[in-house]
């Protein structure tokens, strides 16, 4: 009995030890919000809005990010996909344009005032909410305001003796001796090459080329003169033909100029200044007694979710987090604008963030904006850019005549925005 | 005073403690054993079963970079829908700038339409002229100074002869992305680009695996993404990689690690490391918890058993110790019975070193104790016995041996060191005289009816180193032979010249 005893003990305490005996095991899986959010841009933002999703995602561990983002070109056919196909993320970086497109009646994104409980909406002035705006619903939240600025490489032209130009004339007269070099004044990307001849020919008539409904109110007659406009740009070698445009020929020094957006200034400053250029941020160029100020400005970027979001909440928060925390907008820096979120602009001047070049665009668009109409979404919409593009080039590589051409650019124009 | 039977009993209880012993070195032991090869068996079963599991893990893991490679080389397939995306070379000076323009829009659509679909970086055709279409990021933009470079680069990274692309990772210390590059004809190459980062959903694993370290390594074994973000771009620590030494679908396990190597399309390799202290960490913590509970079960269990073996072997003990007396003492007397005096008075005679010692050694004898059975009966005879041995043992029995020779007969002896002859004597007839009064005392009533009287014996003498029992013996009994033959009721005290009258009758 001893012995039995002896061997009995250690093996039932060997067995409870080793969980001989049967046990339920209980693994909690913590359920997780899963949410989408999208953007486009250029290697800075993707590498800063993948930190702030990782940052997001520490803080709200509930919460998956899936990200989805790519270049500008072609973003906006993503986004139709996206958007008519009923797969659109749930927090989206949109365009001002694409509120008329996709939300006409204020119904097409989440209305984000239902929202307001995690959306602190505080740190906006209600003269930027109205950007947001479509029908009494708050669509989007603007990051920042953008408007399109000149920007010079002051090298070139020491390098030839020559002022900054001011006006359409010194652009013509730096070209002339530029040219001999092969090098040309100006480099635009499509988009604000079009802005810029609707800019220039709004100084020379005082005509805007749309209205707040998306009009277009231009004739062929109207199209005819900026279309000629267009070629004597090229062929005085001013500027780089569309179809040959490439964001680095004002950085390497081909082109002495270019037009770009204020929230894109560091980005194109800081490169021509690593190639080792002098970049300079200057004032459109004006006609001598324009007509009309023809500047245009706009929310740069906006956030919105989606209005099928199964998640309003975690949307809520990401949305949030993105234009309010202080992080984040230390990791985003004034990459796309200076910040209107005031919780937002106080982190960066806390920090000594904002003496970039977005910071120096940005206040020479602030001291200039009482003079600037709103940039009209219908004016970026990109159809009626490429239709104005291609009318263009049939012009421009005598496939047609100037008044063929200006008829299709109308014709495109309105059956684009009819569309 | 220490018999043999005494002795078998300290014999019985040293054994007794031998068998304890013997059984709490073997509880312990086997408790040892026993823990030891259950824990160890758990021990290769845990190791098995997370072995299998990280090479669960990190197939799976391979096969989701895999497919998310197999999903940007699908995209690049899909310039070779028409012939206009892939075969057109931008490098031909014999197209006309309209034609230019109109054949690149219909690429750069092209590639937005496939790459919509995807989070490139970088997606567009290169030409060899350092032209390009398509989206080409401000790093890769940055890459190198000529565009002629660029393509120049990744020409050289197209090392898969049949599908003619190759992957490429590390380009000029860039670590955030890795690219693809496909030859689309001799002068054009389609060139993709996507963050390592990108990979860190296809690294998704168990919360149970939290301290492996998956790792992406290139052919160069630099890694391409790790689940430890800060090491991507570094190359794979030597140890792992010396363990490994070039092999892949593989699985190593020793006193380091448990390592997982797994090969993807390209030739890049998942490495899943687990070192085996995270992995055993919670283990040994159960094993150390097993342990303790082990010691102190056995502990309990010795406890128990000391109590329980004192319970058990308390009546066997009395048993022993009751068959000890038995065996030592007579048991109708209570004196020690013939051979347990024997033995006494030979083990006190055998040592004479210690100065000088003087024996007293008598024999008694009932005399008419026949008288006694016949007239009363043997349980009287018994009885008077019995009154005989408590008489003595009570009045002398301090520093007399006492012990029943047989019948009525009883002897008596002692040894009286560094005392004189004459003070020795004295006090041996003081004790013969207190022995035969009270005998005259206890038995009076016997004496008148029946004539019961006591004869004694006695010798006395220094000890010698040839004095042996049966020689004490001898000369006590002839003593109380003459005792008799003088009329019994007297002590005689033996002198050699009885020799030869006992001698004849002895």
């Amino acid at each position: 009995m001893k012995k039995q005893a002896l061997i009995l003990i250690p093996m039932a305490a060997c067995m409870a030890l080793t969980g001989c005996g049967q046990k339920n095991i209980k693994t909690e899986l913590m359920e997780k919000n899963v949410i989408n959010l999208s953007w486009w841009g250029n290697d800075s933002r993707h590498t800063y809005m993948m930190d702030g999703v990782d940052l997001f995602e520490s803080q709200n561990p509930d919460i998956d990010v899936k990200i989805s983002y790519g270049d500008w070109n072609g973003y906006e056919t993503k986004t139709q996909v996206y958007m008519e196909s009923g797969n659109e993320a749930d927090v989206m970086l949109i365009n001002y344009s694409w509120l008329g497109r996709y939300s006409p009646t204020g119904e097409g994104y989440y209305d984000l005032y239902e929202l307001s409980d995690y959306i602190d909406l505080s740190t906006f002035g209600e003269e930027y909410l109205q950007y947001g705006i479509v029908n009494g619903k708050l669509n989007a939240l603007p990051t920042a305001m953008n408007t399109v600025i000149m920007c010079f490489n002051q090298d070139i032209f020491d390098k030839y003796g020559l002022e900054l130009p001011t006006d359409w004339d010194d652009l013509f007269e730096a070209a002339e001796v530029m040219r001999e070099d092969g090098i040309y004044v100006m480099s635009i990307a499509k988009k604000h090459a079009v802005i810029m001849l609707y800019s220039y020919y709004e100084q020379l008539s005082g005509k805007q080329a749309f209205n707040s409904d998306g009009q277009f109110l231009l004739e062929t007659s109207d199209i005819e003169i900026m279309l000629d406009f267009y070629k004597s740009l090229v062929d005085e070698k001013v500027m780089i033909p569309l179809g040959d445009y490439d964001r680095n020929q004002f950085t390497n020094g081909q082109a002495a100029g270019t037009a770009i957006w204020v929230s894109d200034a560091g980005n194109y400053c800081n490169a021509l200044e690593n190639n080792g250029g002098s970049p300079v941020i200057v004032d459109y160029p004006m006609l001598e007694n324009a007509k009309s100020q023809a500047k245009y400005i706009k929310p740069s970027t906006l956030y919105a979710i989606s209005k099928n979001t199964e998640n309003p909440v975690a949307a809520a928060k990401l949305l949030n987090f993105l234009l309010n925390n202080q992080e984040m907008a230390l990791l985003t820096g004034t990459e796309k604008g200076v910040p209107i979120s005031s919780s937002a602009l106080s982190a960066l001047s806390e920090n000594d963030k904002l003496g970039s070049y977005e910071y120096e665009a940005y206040e020479k668009m602030h001291m200039d904006s009482a003079n600037m109409s709103i940039l009209y979404p219908a004016m970026e919409n990109d159809s009626a850019l490429n239709a104005f593009k291609n009318g263009a080039d049939e012009y421009l590589y005598d496939k047609m005549t100037i008044e063929e051409a200006a008829q299709l650019i109308y014709d495109n124009i309105h059956a684009v925005l009819e569309d | 005073m220490v018999s043999q039977n005494e002795k078998a009993v300290a014999r019985f209880r040293s054994s007794q403690v031998r068998t304890l012993t013997i059984s709490i070195i073997l509880l312990v032991a086997a408790a040892s054993i026993l823990t030891s090869i259950i824990l160890n068996a758990a021990g290769d079963v845990i190791g098995g079963k997370v072995s299998s599991l990280v090479g669960a893990h990190s197939r799976q893991i391979q096969l989701n970079i895999d497919e998310y490679m197999e999903r940007i080389e699908d995209a690049a397939m899909l310039m070779f829908s028409d012939e206009a995306y892939y075969l057109y070379d931008n490098t031909d000076e014999s197209i006309e700038q309209y034609d230019r323009i109109q054949a690149t829009d219909k690429i750069f659509a092209r590639i937005v339409d496939i790459g919509i679909m995807q989070s490139f970086s970088d997606f567009m055709v290169l030409y060899s002229d350092g032209t390009s279409v398509g989206w080409k990021s401000k790093t890769t933009s940055e890459l190198f100074s000529e565009g002629t470079d660029l393509y120049e680069y990744f020409a050289g990274c197209i090392t898969d002869t049949r599908r003619n692309d190759g992957w490429e990772f590390d380009v000029n210390d860039i670590y955030t992305r890795f690219y693809y590059a496909k030859r689309l004809n001799p002068n054009a190459i389609l060139l993709a680009s996507s963050y390592s980062r990108e990979l860190s959903e296809a690294f998704e694993h168990s919360e149970e695996l939290r301290d492996m370290v998956v790792r992406l390594v290139d052919e160069n074994e630099k890694i391409v993404y790790s689940t430890d973000t800060d090491e991507i771009g570094e190359s794979l620590p030597e140890d792992i990689s010396e363990y490994i030494s070039g092999r892949t679908n593989i699985s190593i396990t020793n006193s380091e690690y448990f390592i997982e190597v797994n090969s993807c399309r390209n030739g890049w390799n998942v490495i899943c490391s687990f070192g085996s202290d995270d992995l055993l960490r919670e283990y040994n913590i159960l094993k150390n918890i097993a342990i303790t509970a082990t010691a102190v079960i056995c502990g309990i269990a010795i406890i128990i058993s000391i109590v329980i073996q004192r319970r058990l072997l308390e009546p066997v003990s009395g048993i022993v110790t009751g068959m000890a007396k038995r065996a030592t003492y007579d048991q109708l007397s209570g004196a020690i019975n013939r051979a347990s005096f024997v033995e006494v008075v030979k083990d006190a005679i055998k040592d004479n070193s210690s100065g000088e010692k003087y024996i007293f050694f008598a024999m008694t004898d009932i005399d008419n104790f026949k008288k006694v059975n016949d007239n009363l009966g043997h349980a009287y005879g018994d009885e008077v016995i019995s009154r005989m041995s408590k008489l003595i043992v009570g009045l002398l029995g301090e520093k007399l041996t006492v012990g029943r020779m047989g019948g009525d007969e009883f002897a008596m002896f002692c040894l009286y060191e560094n005392v004189s002859r004459e003070d020795a004597d004295a006090i041996i007839q003081n004790d013969i005289s207190r022995i035969r009064e009270e005998f005259k005392k206890e038995f009076s009533k016997e004496a008148q009816s029946l004539d019961v009287t006591l004869s004694m014996g006695v010798y006395t003498g220094y000890l010698t180193g040839s004095d042996t029992f049966d020689e004490l013996y001898r000369k006590a009994d002839i003593a109380l032979y003459v005792s008799k033959e003088n009329g019994k009721d007297r002590a005689t005290i033996y002198d050699e010249s009885m020799d030869e009258k006992g001698g004849d009758e002895a």
